[in-house]
């Protein structure tokens, strides 16, 4: 003898209930005599029967007064249908699948959220809380260490507050499609990764202002700033995704790289298109740091005199390229 | 100063026509002395032939682009004008032409015969003009306070004569000019000054305001004169954009090849001595920081600039040459924080000379440390090309100290239409001029 299970699904395709068949036939609608009792106004109070067949199959019937069985593959109404491991249907409202008890199932998902802390539930949240200080400290001290001027704590404050939202929103994005896609929202997770990601950037960004200063570069660095900037993003992108995507690692890796390679992209188009431009001054790196003398190699002014021979044939260039 | 050639719409006529009638108003009520009147009367009744009207014109549209004044100078029909005015006829010849207009007669085309872009003088060929009324060059200068006649076609209404007097030279310009107290306006450039007897004193060419007017002297146009006598032919726009090219050459030779020699022009500003007004044709200033506001430095510059420049093209201005010193220091930031307000003022741009796309490349730079009075320094040069003028650019020299954490000292020079040679020499004796004095 067969035996079937019909479940109740969510709109988002979650099972919001299960009933077991064993005995034909079996029925599903409003009433209460109903074995599968469904509790929509759209829906027949006997709805659709199941009836095992000679050779042992299961049939369904429209039993209904109106609205009648849709197949969702097909999006017609049927009158009947002879079941095969799964079927996915409508009647009224209501998403029902009815699967036989010999449905394979996929190989389990690796859990993203890793191991639940229970006992010591306290922990988390408080080291989220810890990372989220830091991080408004780090950023908040970079920032500092741009101003020159008198500082309230009314400015403070109001910069803080200000860090706070975009790290909150951007977390709540992603705690969103977490909780939709993942079941979870992982938010604290998530508001590590992000905080994490913003003190990258910030320790990027002063890595490279110090390298450029020290290497000397005519001007600021922005191409390998995006590179860096990119390559940050698409590390903290995968860390987001694998807390939401049902994809495969690899597939995640190859969204994320895409993402990084697309920033890439834009920061080099947009540096080339803006290398063309004409400005009325000279775009030249004014970057100045407070390194002691004695770590930085220099030249003599002759030197610097003489590589302007090069600097002459770089104008130069330009000016006939712009004749021709 | 600006310069005196009419481009106007035709909205602004009723503001020029409503200030000239203050201005004869203004006239009448002061009552000038009758024999003064009738010797300006006189002046005008036997010169005016002389001065013409110079319109340039779009071809395109045949719609007037700018005017300007000129007058002859000799029997063949040489008209004498500002460059500025028929500038456009060989920068753009294939989109601007221009007519001579007599007061009374028809207008005639004209050619450029010569150009002296550093003076700011032109002279044009006047076809088809017949016998002409010419006026002879001064051969001396007048006394000082001499009254003087200036002529031209202001705001393109119509002949005038505007009495003024002479002032002599400017003192301290690097462009030799006049100082005339007479009210000349736009549209008058080119127009001549002359005295009582028609000979031409200057060349109108510029206003600073009500009543201060400035004229090429005369020697300058005798200079140019002189020049034709070597010509067998009318020259080509492309010759005389060539001969620019080399006027501004010898020209930046001739006033920055000493720049900077001289050891005594010095300042000092915080524990740097500094070039200070290396000629007299510099302009010096000084200016610090506020004492009571937020900002948790202080700072205090010194900084020089020629007060004049050449006009290229419409787009285009060269000539200046300016340099700005800044000493910086703070007690309440740290080394970082100071550096950031350092960094920044570094980065400042200080270098700004009117032009175009099509007139210059895009600048480009070149940077270093270098080790010069005991310090290490950042460097910077940057070039940018004259597009139409080989061999000329504008170049940047910018360099900060590096020897302390919370003092700080940058210097800016900025070499407008210089050759690449000249940039590199006063940019190094600049830099020569420029010690660092410990605790002294």
């Amino acid at each position: 003898m067969a035996t079937l299970f019909v479940e109740i699904l969510t709109r988002r395709g979650q099972v919001a209930g299960r009933t077991r068949i064993e005995r034909f036939p079996a029925t599903v609608g409003r009433s209460y005599s109903s074995d599968v009792i469904v509790d929509d106004t759209f829906v027949s109070a006997n709805h659709l029967s199941l009836e095992e067949q000679e050779d042992g199959t299961i049939r369904l019937v429209d039993t209904s007064d109106a609205n009648g069985v849709i197949d969702t593959h097909s999006g017609h109404r049927i009158d009947s249908l002879t079941l095969d491991r799964e079927a996915l249907l409508q009647i009224g409202s209501t998403l029902l699948r009815v699967r036989s008890d010999d449905f394979g199932n996929e190989p389990p998902r690796p859990y993203p959220g890793g191991a639940k802390v229970t006992a010591r539930g306290w922990r988390q949240p408080a080291v989220t809380l810890l990372v989220l200080m830091a991080t408004l400290g780090i950023l908040r001290w970079s920032e500092f260490l741009a101003t020159t001027s008198v500082s309230t704590v009314a400015r403070h404050l109001e910069e803080m507050v200000g860090f706070v939202v975009v790290l909150l929103a951007w977390t709540g994005c992603w705690a969103f499609a977490s909780s939709a896609l993942a079941h979870e929202s992982f938010f604290g997770r998530h508001l590590r990764i992000a905080c994490v990601g913003s003190v990258v950037m910030t320790v990027w960004d002063a890595v490279v202002s110090y390298g450029a200063f020290f290497v000397t570069l005519d001007t600021h660095p922005t191409i390998t700033q995006t590179l860096g900037y990119a390559m940050i993003f698409a590390i903290f992108l995968y860390r987001h995704l694998s807390l939401v995507s049902r994809q495969s690692r690899r597939r995640r890796k190859l969204i994320a790289a895409g993402l990084g390679l697309l920033i890439v992209a834009g920061g080099v188009i947009s540096q080339v298109a803006s290398s063309d431009n004409f400005t009325w001054y000279p775009e030249h790196s004014a970057l100045l740091k407070p390194i002691p003398p004695r770590f930085l190699s220099a030249e003599t002014p002759d030197a610097l005199f003489e590589s302007a021979a090069e600097l002459r044939d770089r104008v130069d260039e330009l000016a006939a390229a712009d004749d021709d | 100063m600006a310069g005196l050639m009419t481009t106007r719409s035709p909205k602004q006529t009723g503001s020029v026509l409503q200030s000239c009638c203050t201005a004869i108003v203004l006239t009448w009520a002061l009552g000038v002395a009758p024999a003064v009147a009738q010797e300006t009367e006189e002046v005008y009744a036997r010169f005016a032939e002389a001065v013409v009207k110079i319109e340039v014109t779009e071809k395109t549209s045949g719609a007037k682009a700018l005017i300007g004044s000129g007058f002859f100078i000799d029997d063949s029909g040489v008209l004498a004008t500002n460059y500025h005015v028929i500038e456009r006829l060989i920068h753009k010849p294939e989109r601007y032409g221009a007519t001579w207009n007599p007061e009374e007669g028809e207008p005639g085309s004209v050619v450029v015969l010569a150009v002296d872009i550093v003076h700011d003088l032109a002279l044009v060929r006047a076809d088809e003009a017949g016998e002409v009324v010419t006026l002879p060059l001064a051969e001396e200068e007048p006394p000082r306070g001499r009254r003087l006649y200036a002529m031209g076609y202001p705001h393109d209404i119509s002949q005038t004569i505007v009495e003024g007097t002479f002032n002599g030279l400017l003192e301290n310009s690097l462009y030799e000019k006049i100082h005339f107290t007479g009210s000349i306006n736009p549209g008058m450039s080119g127009g001549p000054t002359i005295t009582e007897e028609g000979a031409v004193v200057g060349i109108n060419v510029a206003t600073a305001g009500e009543q201060v007017g400035f004229l090429v002297p005369s020697a300058k146009l005798a200079t140019l004169i002189s020049s034709l006598e070597a010509r067998t032919e009318d020259p080509t726009p492309e010759e005389l954009v060539a001969e620019t090219r080399q006027q501004i050459l010898d020209h930046q030779e001739a006033y920055l090849g000493d720049l900077f020699t001289d050891a005594d022009s010095q300042f000092d500003l915080g524990s740097f001595s500094v070039p200070t007004e290396p000629k007299p044709f510099f302009d010096c200033w000084g200016d610090a920081s506020e004492v009571d506001t937020d900002v948790l430095y202080s700072w205090k510059q010194h900084e020089c600039s020629t007060d004049d420049y050449l006009f290229i093209s419409g787009s285009h201005s060269s000539g200046v040459v300016k340099f700005r010193h800044r000493w910086l220091e703070s007690t309440e930031l740290g080394a970082f924080r100071f550096y950031s307000a350092y960094a920044s003022s570094f980065g400042q741009n200080y270098a700004w000379f009117r032009a175009s796309e099509k007139d210059v490349t895009g600048y480009r730079c070149t940077k270093e440390f270098i080790e010069h009075s005991e310090l290490k320094w950042d460097a910077v040069l940057c070039l940018r090309a004259y597009k139409n003028l080989s061999g000329l650019y504008d170049a940047v020299f910018k360099v900060a100290s590096l020897h302390d954490e919370l003092v700080g000292f940058e210097s800016s020079l900025v070499l407008g239409g210089v050759s690449f040679e000249t940039a590199q020499q006063v940019a190094r004796r600049y830099l020569e001029r420029i010690s660092w004095q410990p605790s002294s």
